[in-house]
């Protein structure tokens, strides 16, 4: 498989292994989002995208989710 | 009886000549481009001699561009390098002067290279029996004083051990940096046909690996949200900032709550603690230390720092650079280095005020050099003007210098509890009350004061205007090389003298981006490799062991020999490995290069057909590099626009405001990067441009 997001070798999952870590990143702070200003999942992408501290590889992957309208699982 | 003196550098051997010569003995020689000088010392004639840094090189036993390759033998630099050529003449006019004396003194720098430099000179240059008859000049600065006294006492024999460290070092380095680098190349090579030169070595590596981590904290960073509550009070027309006494709250709700509940409330000051503390002066400088410094406070890179510095010690300003010692020892007379200091009219002021004192001791730092002393001013006037870089350099070391001196400064800090409400807040102040050594040390010591008003336990305050201020936590920052070569330091990477050009290389290759430090995507795929593959390579243990061998051969506890043959069987099974993963390996980083240079090459969606993408290519009939449309393979596209021959091109994502057609930008060497329109031919904005220039050309000479 290749990943979703930069065609990179993935084996079995969705996302190559940098992509992995910024998808796995995302689900961990939105918990700490979530207890801070008790926000929706789609909101907070979008908020993350528009950060100037957000990492490259979080970005796509926060932008791959809203494209796909994934939900967090 | 004769003396063949070697040194290291042209400027050096003039220095040396100079000091040792009797009155009026000096004459200058040259032959094929090489200066020498034949001076009178005590009535004893010398010859002093240059090298350019080293003549002699590692090289492969045998021939072909192979790995692996364990058989290495020293050849003279001109035959392996095109870029060492102009050496010959120096290993000729050598072995020339060497016939004709009976003693050989290596007077280069002290340290592993310069024995190393000087020793292979007399070894494969001066004949067989020279070395037994060699001496060894060891000094830190090239004042007069100091050559003389160190002509005088030299070492009736080389330095052999430092050598034997030296031999090795360049021995391992090379095995390691020439066998993995052909491993990666030829993977590539023998996989895909595609010819890139990659490179790693036994230092270069595991620096790579640092960076490749940091990058990717970074890449997969999320912020995440915090608050931070401030206050400002307003006290006797003046403001005062109010520190909330949980410097960080989590949850947005808690925040305004107890924003809320200071409302209105009653705003006391509890408690007032006043300390008073002394700062001791700095210690002297390392080269590390010199180089951190001079890139926070100039920006100069580790490299240019040590460059400077080299400048400076050659012009004899100051002592030797390339030295861990952070101590001055008492042989070295402050006093007269003072003295000298008080002629320049820019120091006259701190030297003599410090040459009053009773007691002048220098401050001394933990770490020791065993060949140099800190890095100091030698109290020489500049002969020249010095340029602007040199200046700043000299100024740093010279005012690091006098503080070393001074007395502890000291600072008085006031911390008052002052309650809003049930909640607490301090307000914080701090001034310096005898600066001590920070006088010495201006510019380079900054500290805003800040003076609080008097205030008193129970005083009651005017409530202060209270905010919420929401923050993110931030990314590590990228390494710059300053940062960097402070963590090699830590690790034990590399060593004083090499950590600066590791750096450079890095940039050179395209690994990394200069300032700020980030890996491009080249970085990341031959790191990729080199981690699934061979992670051996990026252990900062197996580099680390190699450098405490190098110590250990420098104190006879460990042979040349057997050091090389550790760093032979760590490296053997990793090429091996290599070997029977070159096809793997080679076609994981074909694929990186060719996503590498398709995202390098290409510039932007075509506008004329408006499918087809606009990338560099290059022409096979004339080499030239031009962009053209990828649909005109298929015959239904045939936009093409000639391009810069020299220089680098990308791509911007930006439109130009005349045509709609993709921007790039042009790097060329020693020219300021500048955006051109790629349709710059037919771009009506160029052609305004154009006719607006040939107009104020005519009026102009109307």
């Amino acid at each position: 498989m290749s990943c979703s997001i930069c065609d990179n070798k993935t084996g079995e999952i969705v996302f190559c292994e940098y992509h992995e870590v910024a998808y796995k990143n995302i689900k961990e702070a939105f918990k700490s989002w979530q207890k801070a200003m008790n926000i929706e999942w789609m909101e907070y992408l979008k908020r993350i995208i528009e950060h100037d501290f957000t990492g490259k590889w979080v970005r796509e992957v926060a932008e791959f989710l809203i494209r796909n309208e994934t939900n967090i699982s | 009886m004769s003396t063949l003196i070697i040194t290291e550098k042209p400027s050096a051997c003039l220095r040396i000549a100079t000091a040792l010569a009797d009155d009026n003995s000096l004459k200058k020689f040259e032959e094929n481009g090489v200066t020498y000088y034949r001076v009178k010392h005590n009535g004893d004639q010398l010859i002093v001699v240059s090298a350019l840094g080293h003549l002699y090189t590692v090289t492969q036993r045998g021939e072909g561009w192979v790995y692996p390759v364990f058989n290495t033998m020293w050849v003279p630099s001109y035959k392996v390098s095109r870029s060492a050529r102009n050496t010959k003449s120096f290993i000729e006019v050598i072995k020339k002067l060497a016939s004709e004396v009976d003693v050989f003194v290596n007077a280069c720098d002290f340290d592993l290279e310069g024995s190393l430099i000087g020793y292979s000179i007399i070894k494969y240059s001066c004949g067989g029996e020279a070395v037994k008859k060699a001496k060894r000049m060891k000094f830190s600065t090239l004042t007069k004083t100091e050559l003389i006294s160190s002509f005088e006492k030299m070492s009736g024999s080389l330095d052999l051990n430092m050598v034997e460290a030296g031999q090795t070092r360049h021995e391992v380095d090379w095995l390691f940096g020439i066998n993995l680098s052909r491993a990666l190349t030829l993977a590539l090579k023998n996989t895909s046909g595609m010819y890139r030169a990659l490179s790693t070595g036994r230092v270069q590596g595991p620096t790579l690996s640092f960076l490749y981590q940091r990058e990717k904290e970074i890449q997969s960073f999320v912020p995440v949200p915090y608050w931070v509550i401030n206050a400002e009070l307003e006290l006797d027309g003046n403001r005062y900032q109010l520190e909330y006494s949980q410097t960080r709250i989590d949850v947005k709700a808690e925040a305004e709550r107890i924003v809320g509940e200071c409302k209105g409330k009653p705003t006391v000051i509890a408690d007032i603690k006043t300390t008073e503390y002394r700062q001791n002066p700095p210690v002297p400088f390392d080269i590390g230390s010199l180089q951190v410094e001079a890139y926070k406070l100039f920006g100069f890179t580790p490299r240019r720092t040590l460059n400077i510095a080299e400048r400076l010690y050659l012009e004899a300003l100051i002592s030797y650079p390339r030295t861990s010692s952070q101590k001055i020892p008492e042989s070295i007379n402050v006093v007269e280095i003072l003295k000298g200091m008080a002629q320049q009219p820019a120091y006259r002021k701190i030297a003599e005020e410090i040459l009053t004192k009773d007691r002048i001791i220098p401050n001394q730092g933990e770490k020791e050099d065993p060949a140099h002393p800190a890095i100091h001013v030698t109290g020489n006037k500049p002969e020249r003007e010095l340029d602007s870089d040199e200046r700043k350099l000299y100024d740093l070391i010279a005012k690091r210098f006098f503080a070393l001196f001074g007395e502890p400064a000291l600072k008085e800090s006031v911390k008052a509890e002052i309650h809003v409400g049930d909640h607490l807040f301090y307000l914080k102040g701090r001034y310096v009350k005898e600066p001590g050594w920070l006088r010495f040390y201006e510019p380079y010591f900054k500290q805003e004061d800040i003076i609080l008003p008097p205030l008193s336990i129970g005083q009651s305050l005017p409530t202060p205007i209270i905010n919420i201020d929401e923050k993110y936590i931030t990314p590590p920052s990228r390494y710059n090389p300053s940062s960097l070569l402070k963590l090699m330091e830590k690790e034990n990477l590399g060593t004083k003298a090499t950590r600066a050009d590791i750096i450079e290389t890095l940039i050179k290759r395209g690994f990394v981006t200069s300032q700020p430090m980030e890996l491009t995507e080249l970085g990341f795929s031959v790191i990729d490799v080199l981690e699934k593959y061979s992670p051996t390579v990026l252990s900062v243990k197996l580099t680390r062991d190699i450098e405490e061998d190098l110590e250990l051969i420098q104190e006879n506890k460990k042979t040349r020999k057997e050091v090389i043959v550790e760093a032979i069987s760590a490296l053997k099974p990793i090429l091996e490995e290599f070997k029977m993963k070159e096809y793997v390996i080679g076609t994981d980083l074909s694929a990186a290069l060719k996503k590498l240079w398709k995202k390098q090459n290409y510039i932007g969606l075509c506008p004329k057909c408006g499918s087809g993408d606009l990338t560099v290519i290059y022409s096979r009939s004339s080499y030239k590099r031009f962009i053209g449309c990828s649909n005109y393979r298929n015959g239904s596209c045939d936009a093409s626009f000639p391009l810069p021959q020299k220089g680098r091109i990308e791509s911007t994502d930006k439109k130009c405001e005349h045509c709609g057609y993709p921007i790039i930008k042009v790097f060329i060497p020693g020219r300021r990067p500048w955006n051109m329109c790629v349709n710059w031919l037919q771009c009506p904005g160029r052609l305004a441009a154009l006719n607006n220039k040939k107009k104020t050309a005519a009026e102009v000479s109307k």
